[in-house]
């Protein structure tokens, strides 16, 4: 419970949640029924298993794609574990690529702590964009 | 745990799409006897490359690549568009 409250001050500090969004954590973290609890081995209730991306078309649009897509997120941490092995020439290129489209990413240096803050935080997210398609990326 | 049925859907013209349904216990016989066939090469090349990334790789493909066969379970994809549609889906 101790480093899920440090993650959040965390986050307050970086700018990434609210002081808001930072007390309403905070507050659903001593509330949770097994905060108490000094198990920390003992699985979370209510843990993601799936990421979900959903792509349907917009009221009134006939003709639009239609995506359901459905992956494990032990799947991704799985796939993940093959950054590893990617080769100096194609990493150096990978960073070129990640660059151009202004992304800072070092897909070599990805420890397994990162993975895990990445999937922890991969838990919050949804992503709704309304245009022609109703477009939805959450995790369940 | 590790998929056992692959369900993917056959799109008919003017007819309901048709759905099938694969054992992939007969993928993963199959895939068990190349990885015994191989594991003796892949542990030499590995040896013998073990300071190059492909060496590296060669030891680990087998545990890498279990993880992500072992994770697929629940994986489903479902596309759909004018062009065609792709429906896969491990359970």
């Amino acid at each position: 419970m101790e480093s899920e409250r440090r993650k959040i001050l965390e986050m307050l500090s970086n700018g990434t949640i609210s002081v808001d969004e930072a007390e309403r954590l905070l507050k659903a973290l001593s509330e949770s029924p097994d905060s108490n609890s000094a198990n920390t081995d003992a699985p979370e209730v209510g843990k993601p298993k799936y990421l979900r991306v959903l792509v349907e078309p917009a009221a009134g649009n006939r003709h639009g794609e239609r995506v359901n897509i459905r992956v494990p997120l032990n799947l991704i941490r799985a796939g993940l574990k093959w950054a590893a092995f990617i080769p100096e020439h194609a990493q150096v290129k990978l960073g070129k690529a990640f660059k151009e489209k202004g992304i800072s990413a070092d897909l070599s240096k990805l420890s397994p702590e990162d993975l895990e803050d990445l999937i922890l935080n991969l838990n919050d997210l949804e992503v709704e964009v309304e245009g022609e398609e109703v477009i939805k990326v959450f995790c369940e | 745990m590790i998929p056992w049925w692959l369900k993917i859907k056959i799109p008919r013209q003017d007819r309901e799409p048709f759905f099938l349904t694969l054992p992939l216990l007969l993928v993963w016989l199959l895939l068990i006897l190349i990885m015994i066939i191989l594991l003796p090469f892949l542990l030499l090349f590995g040896l013998l490359f073990w300071f190059k990334w492909y060496g590296k790789l060669a030891i680990f493909i087998f545990p890498l690549l279990f993880s992500v066969l072992w994770h697929l379970k629940g994986l489903h994809i479902d596309i759909e568009d004018r062009n065609g549609q792709i429906y896969l889906s491990f359970v």
